[in-house]
């Protein structure tokens, strides 16, 4: 058993939505969000954002647009439309859910 | 000091180190690699690269123009390895991910790619892209491109093809992947050795595996490992022979469409050539002798070119993807084609239909002469003095200063003026009185009966009688500007019982099967004298019959009598 992949697959459920909470926060380009997300220490690199925000984009989640940049190309502005707003609080109540069953359940281990 | 190369990201303009730029090259084609599959590719690759430039941007300023090692580097820590991706996202990597990676850090050999530069284009950039892959100034090609656009257009159209089946480098990576090697012994061998050290590492690192020792049943193990380097030795036979397909749909698609193209729109047309000389239809006068207007002229020439012409420019396009290796699937482009196909097919029915109109109706024109019995009771039919023929099966013959093809069509080839004259054909019968007759019959067809009469009526046809010998003319004509609707002339030779006819050498041509007690060939019939009986035309000097080959017999079917209306 690899602890690191196991980690990895944990980690791997919540981006998603975890992305989209970020977003509800308000527009970010992809630099802005894995700020964020380091923080969180849910994310190590920026590549992994790009190919997840381009299918949440096509899935209809997220919509975006360009802005000017002082430093390099045009930016991406990334922003939750209606179906990702409806989607995140459903995932958000999912989630509670979850992590009361996983907290009961696993509230015999002492960390 | 370091090489500097140039190149865009994101359309900022970049210097770089020799050594960053492979590294960033290898970096950006695994990443490639790894979303290959993904229909979001480009776009992924597009973010990816924009936000390169910017980490760029961010590490360059006045006093450090050039891009170096330890910015890529930490461009890649920042980015991540594609190997993290993996990790992190929920892209499942395709199954030739790990070896192109593995084959990537091993050899900074990148796979070379054909795509159109849109940074260097006079049209769709097509040339500057087959520059790129052939390591050639793109001039050239643009000027070979050039001179074949007046061969027709056909480098027009194949111009069309390679805009169409060539994708344009969008992402930095595949502008990497654009620029190759020059191809010459060297590379090829390089390229040759690189590929069997691959297949030879594979095998080796097959059968050194733990997982290969570990494993009792070794057996089956090293089936696997042979199985899978005659797999991948097929794949490598495979590409070849696909790149020679490919290649010979190119050549010989190619070549089609000169000569399609040249038939439609040039003055190409039907050339024989023989001991008389070059000679030749005019393809261009078929058509005006055939179609009634010019518009249905281009009506069938369209026709004919998007019937004919479609496929065969669908052949170039499968060769150009299969010789380049290109995967591209374009649905409205096939639509497109199909359509435009069965269009074609239509306008090809419409012409069809309305020139079989102009073959509906027959009228036949019936003229009879009586000749006075010769003295010596036998006509000898012969073509007019000084008229040779040449040749035998394909007859052709010079007369003067026209030249002339016969073939079996009966179309005669005037240099000069065009497809006019025809070849009557003769035939020898019965006659019902005591007296020699001549009947000429002309026909022809025409949408209507009255247009058929006419243009039998505009044939003319000329012979002459002298005493016991008949002149042929062994053509007939009909007005210059008239169309070839099936105009024909038949001669009939009514011999009375116990009177002789005799076939000249010559005559052979016009002789169509002329019947006979001995079933005797046409060609066989000639220089001998032949009289009426009762049974039907007998050989008087023939010796032995059974020297001569017998006609078919099914040949005997049509009688003698009914010969004169079936025509």
């Amino acid at each position: 058993m690899n602890i690191e992949n196991n980690k990895a697959q944990m980690r791997k459920g919540v981006l998603e939505f975890c992305i989209l909470a970020v977003l509800a926060d308000g527009d970010a380009y992809p630099s802005e969000i894995i700020v964020r997300m380091k923080d969180a220490k849910l994310l190590v690199v920026e590549g992994t954002l790009y190919p997840l925000l381009t299918r949440l984009k096509n899935d209809g989640l997220l919509s975006y647009r360009w802005e000017e940049s002082t430093s390099g190309p045009p930016r991406k502005y990334y922003k939750l439309t209606p179906v990702g707003e409806q989607f995140l609080k459903e995932l958000k109540s999912t989630w509670d859910d979850l992590v009361d069953a996983v907290n009961k359940t696993t509230k015999n281990i002492k960390s | 000091m370091n090489k500097t190369h140039t190149i865009n990201i994101s359309g900022i303009i970049f210097h770089i180190d020799e050594n960053a730029y492979e590294s960033l090259k290898g970096y950006l084609n695994t990443i490639r690699s790894y979303f290959k599959d993904s229909d979001s590719c480009e776009e992924i690759m597009t973010d990816i690269e924009a936000r390169i430039a910017e980490i760029f941007t961010g590490r360059i300023n006045n006093a450090k123009q050039v891009v170096l090692m330890a910015d890529v580097d930490h461009m890649i820590a920042i980015m991540g390895n594609p190997e993290v991706f993996k990790n992190e996202d929920g892209f499942e990597p395709d199954s030739n991910y790990k070896e192109t990676s593995s084959t990537n850090s091993a050899e900074p050999n990148t796979r070379k790619r054909i795509f159109r530069d849109g940074d260097d284009k006079v049209l769709g950039g097509v040339c500057s892209g087959i520059g790129s892959y052939f390591n050639f100034d793109p001039i050239w090609i643009r000027l070979a491109f050039a001179v074949s656009f007046f061969f027709f257009g056909s480098g027009l159209l194949f111009y069309i093809i390679l805009w169409l089946v060539i994708p344009k480098a969008r992402t930095t990576a595949e502008k990497l992947e654009m620029r190759g090697e020059k191809v010459n012994i060297n590379t090829i061998e390089k390229s040759l050795k690189e590929e069997m050290d691959w297949i030879k590492n594979r095998f080796n690192k097959n059968v050194n595996s733990p997982n290969f020792n570990a494993n009792k049943s070794r057996f089956r193990n090293v089936i696997a490992s042979a199985v899978d380097l005659a797999a991948q030795l097929i794949k490598g036979f495979g590409k070849v022979f696909f790149k020679i397909i490919g290649f010979g749909l190119v050549f010989f698609g190619i070549v089609f469409l000169l000569a399609l193209l040249s038939s439609i729109f040039g003055n190409a047309g039907l050339v024989s050539i023989s001991d008389a000389g070059i000679s030749s239809i005019d393809f261009k006068d078929v058509l005006i002798k055939f179609f009634n207007t010019p518009e249905q002229i281009t009506e069938a020439k369209i026709a004919a070119f998007l019937v004919i012409g479609l496929p065969v420019l669908m052949f170039i396009y499968k060769g150009v993807k299969l010789l380049f290796n290109i995967k591209v699937n374009n649905k409205w482009l096939n639509i497109a084609t199909t359509l435009l196909w069965l269009f074609g097919l239509g306008l090809s029915i419409d012409v069809l239909a309305s020139m079989s109109h102009e073959f509906k109706q027959k009228s036949v024109i019936k003229e009879k002469f009586v000749i006075p019995t010769p003295t010596a009771n036998t006509l000898y039919l012969n073509v007019p003095e000084g008229f040779d023929w040449n040749g035998e099966d394909d007859e052709e013959y010079d007369d003067e200063d026209v030249h002339y093809i016969h073939n079996r069509w009966n179309i005669f080839v005037n240099n000069e003026k065009g497809l006019n004259f025809y070849m009557p054909v003769i035939d020898v019968q019965r006659s019902k009185t005591d007296s020699f007759e001549l009947m000429v019959i002309k026909s022809s067809k025409g949408n209507t009966k009255k247009e058929a009469i006419k243009r039998a009526e505009a044939i003319s046809y000329s012979y002459m009688v002298k005493d016991s010998i008949v002149i042929l003319n062994p053509k007939f004509d009909v007005p210059e500007t008239e169309k070839w609707r099936a105009q024909r002339v038949k001669i009939i030779i009514k011999v009375p019982l116990g009177k002789s006819v005799y076939f000249n050498q010559k005559i052979r041509p016009l002789m169509y099967d002329i019947d006979n007690i001995t079933n005797t060939f046409d060609g066989d019939m000639v220089n001998h004298k032949w009289t009426m009986r009762a049974e039907g035309l007998t050989c008087n000097d023939c010796g032995d019959v059974n020297g001569f080959k017998k006609k078919a017999s099914e040949d005997d079917a049509a009688s003698a009598d009914d010969e004169e209306n079936d025509f």
